[in-house]
């Protein structure tokens, strides 16, 4: 059996909205083993979006325990969690997010100006990253002058930049039409098997899922 | 360094609301630089001043005359090395209410011994001595009209209308200090316009004057020596005040406080404005940025990565205000000068950009801690949520 890079013991969270306890997650007990690619379904509501978040570190467990990466995450400071999460997290979002007025290059290089390399070093990095998505040609081009799908590819190329531990996607396809979401899949699953790269991906999606190694089902902050 | 790249395209985000923001702002620092540049204008430091130097004017009052014959009581005086006096004329020149310049008439014989803050060459103190209309005018005044030497002005006063003298140009007198350079002014002889008003107003006006300027040594006896000349004329029906000039230059200055006052409070209440201008822009910036601030943080990015992306873009906004600003001063002063001419010894003070400098910081933090508030205080959660 492969290390575990993400393991949840009992972990709840719950959140309080006008002095009223909601809770989302019940106990979750999850192992995803490095190198794994992970889909994690459910209906709206079910909860397995705040899963990823508790795992991407941006938001906090109300009790239980979570490992991601050797860390236990709960216990780090507000600062430990931001220099922890440049360092180990990639976190691809449903609707890309990426910066409008920066070109896919600067935006891309966006995590690697929180680290000590040279601007050398930074553009060596973006290039392989923006190669590796098919974009190399298109690093100069602003959001607005690129498609959905090379959107979420700029958004990709950001996220493995520097070649995080654990790739996190919150519906990468979510917002887009059919064939792009299977050229981004594809990218994912290729991602996965030839750099080996563990990826959880949230999405409602069962054509996604299917790139995906393991499914799992999470139904009213229970996992199935 | 390495975010200047992304504040700088930040800041012009909204290009046409970054562009007005930054006019905003020129213009505000434009009107602060014009405004504090009129208040160096009410200053004046000990340096500019003549050690000794004292002013006597009538007791009652500043606008009644002196006996001309205080002056040779007065250069008997214990301490009174030197003793001369001088007329106000007027201000206004022709039919033209735009058109006016101030004019004095000076003793010729002895202003020179004491007014050592004015520059006259020997020659033009010669040529106004032995002229009896001879008129020595201002650089700036010979410049502004095309005067020359030799040329016959006929001028008149505010005080006696009816008056209507002709003089002669005889030379130029300039002010040492730098701040009164600009002034457009002309002085005649004391003797030829006390004769003309002796004639033309009223027969005892020749032998009266407006002031008496005297000079004390030693200078650090300048009070007391002023309280002797007082003391000379108590009790007379011409009873003098004597003041130190700083007292008096104070007492000038003192008139016009409660102008001295609203442009200062006008000049503070610029830099409020100028601070709401940037934080109303800087408060829009926080509202549309919480879900890229939130991104951010996924990203990585700390606290201190979001103080200095808000506080560059702020300052960076602020400085480009500042720049252009600061340009505008000199030319709002010319086109100020040229509106208002009254005030024609206003001019650039560098020490307006020191106001300016650390005025402009304070705003660009101040400016840019709503936004800074708002992207370190909501979670990545909260702020991931939000739709722009």
């Amino acid at each position: 059996m492969a290390e575990s890079i993400v393991q949840t013991r009992n972990l709840y969270k719950e959140y309080i909205r006008d002095d009223m306890r909601i809770p989302v997650l019940y106990d979750i007990n999850l192992d995803v083993p490095k190198g794994e690619f992970l889909a994690l379904m459910g209906p709206s509501g079910s909860g397995k979006t705040t899963l990823l978040n508790l795992i991407a570190g941006i938001d906090r467990p109300t009790r239980g325990d979570l490992s991601v990466a050797g860390e236990s995450v709960a216990a780090l400071t507000e600062g430990q969690l931001a220099h922890w999460r440049a360092t180990h997290i990639g976190f691809i979002f449903q609707f890309y997010n990426l910066i409008p007025v920066l070109t896919a290059f600067d935006n891309v290089e966006l995590p690697l100006l929180l680290t000590k390399l040279s601007g050398y070093e930074r553009r060596k990095h973006v290039e392989a990253a923006l190669a590796i998505v098919g974009l190399a040609d298109r690093m100069n081009h602003y959001p607005r002058q690129l498609s959905g799908g090379q959107e979420q590819r700029v958004a990709i190329a950001r996220a493995i930049v520097t070649d995080p531990s654990i790739l996190l996607a919150d519906e990468p396809t979510g917002d887009l039409d059919r064939q792009s979401a299977e050229s981004i899949m594809t990218l994912m699953s290729r991602l996965n098997s030839e750099f080996n790269m563990t990826i959880i991906m949230v999405t409602h999606d069962p054509r996604a899922a299917d790139a995906a190694k393991v499914v799992r089902h999470l139904d009213k902050g229970e996992l199935t | 360094m390495k975010f200047l790249n992304l504040i700088v395209k930040n800041a012009f985000r909204h290009k046409l609301r970054t562009i007005l923001t930054i006019l905003g702002l020129a213009i505000t620092i434009m009107a602060f630089g014009i405004v504090r540049n009129i208040l160096e204008v009410f200053s004046f430091s000990e340096s500019d001043l003549i050690p000794g130097h004292l002013i006597t004017t009538h007791k009652t009052s500043q606008m009644q005359f002196l006996p001309y014959s205080h002056i040779e009581k007065m250069r008997q005086v214990e301490g009174v090395k030197a003793a001369t006096y001088g007329f106000f004329i007027g201000f206004r020149y022709g039919d033209d209410p735009e058109e006016f310049f101030m004019r004095m008439a000076i003793d010729q014989d002895n202003f020179y011994k004491i007014r050592t803050d004015w520059e006259v060459s020997e020659e033009d103190i010669e040529d106004f001595k032995n002229t009896t209309n001879g008129a020595l005018i201002t650089p700036h005044l010979k410049l502004k009209n095309g005067w020359e030497e030799g040329d016959v002005v006929t001028i008149g006063s505010d005080y006696f209308e009816t008056l209507s003298l002709e003089v002669e140009i005889v030379g130029t007198l300039a002010f040492k200090r730098e701040e009164n350079q600009q002034l457009d002014m002309m002085f005649i002889r004391g003797d030829y316009f006390r004769r003309a008003i002796g004639q033309e107003v009223s027969p005892e006006l020749e032998h009266q004057v407006g002031w008496i300027e005297l000079l004390a040594d030693p200078p650090d006896d300048a009070a007391e020596i002023a309280a002797r000349v007082d003391s000379l004329f108590m009790n007379s029906d011409m009873e003098t005040s004597t003041k130190p000039v700083n007292a008096y230059a104070t007492a000038q200055i003192d008139r016009f406080r409660t102008i001295i006052t609203a442009l200062k409070v006008s000049s503070y209440l610029m830099i409020g404005v100028i601070l709401l201008v940037l934080i109303n822009t800087m408060s829009m910036v926080a509202r549309e940025r919480i879900n890229e601030n939130a991104v951010l943080k996924t990203l990585g990015f700390r606290a201190r990565h979001l103080i200095t992306l808000n506080f560059g873009e702020s300052l960076f906004v602020a400085i480009l205000g500042a720049i252009l600003g600061a340009a505008l001063i000199w030319p709002g002063i010319i086109l100020f000068k040229a509106l208002m001419p009254f005030l024609g010894q206003v001019k650039f003070e560098w020490i307006t950009l020191a106001w300016v400098g650390p005025a402009l910081v304070i705003v660009g933090i101040l400016a840019s801690l709503v936004p800074v508030i708002k992207a370190v205080r909501t979670s990545i959660v909260d702020g991931l949520r939000t739709v722009e």
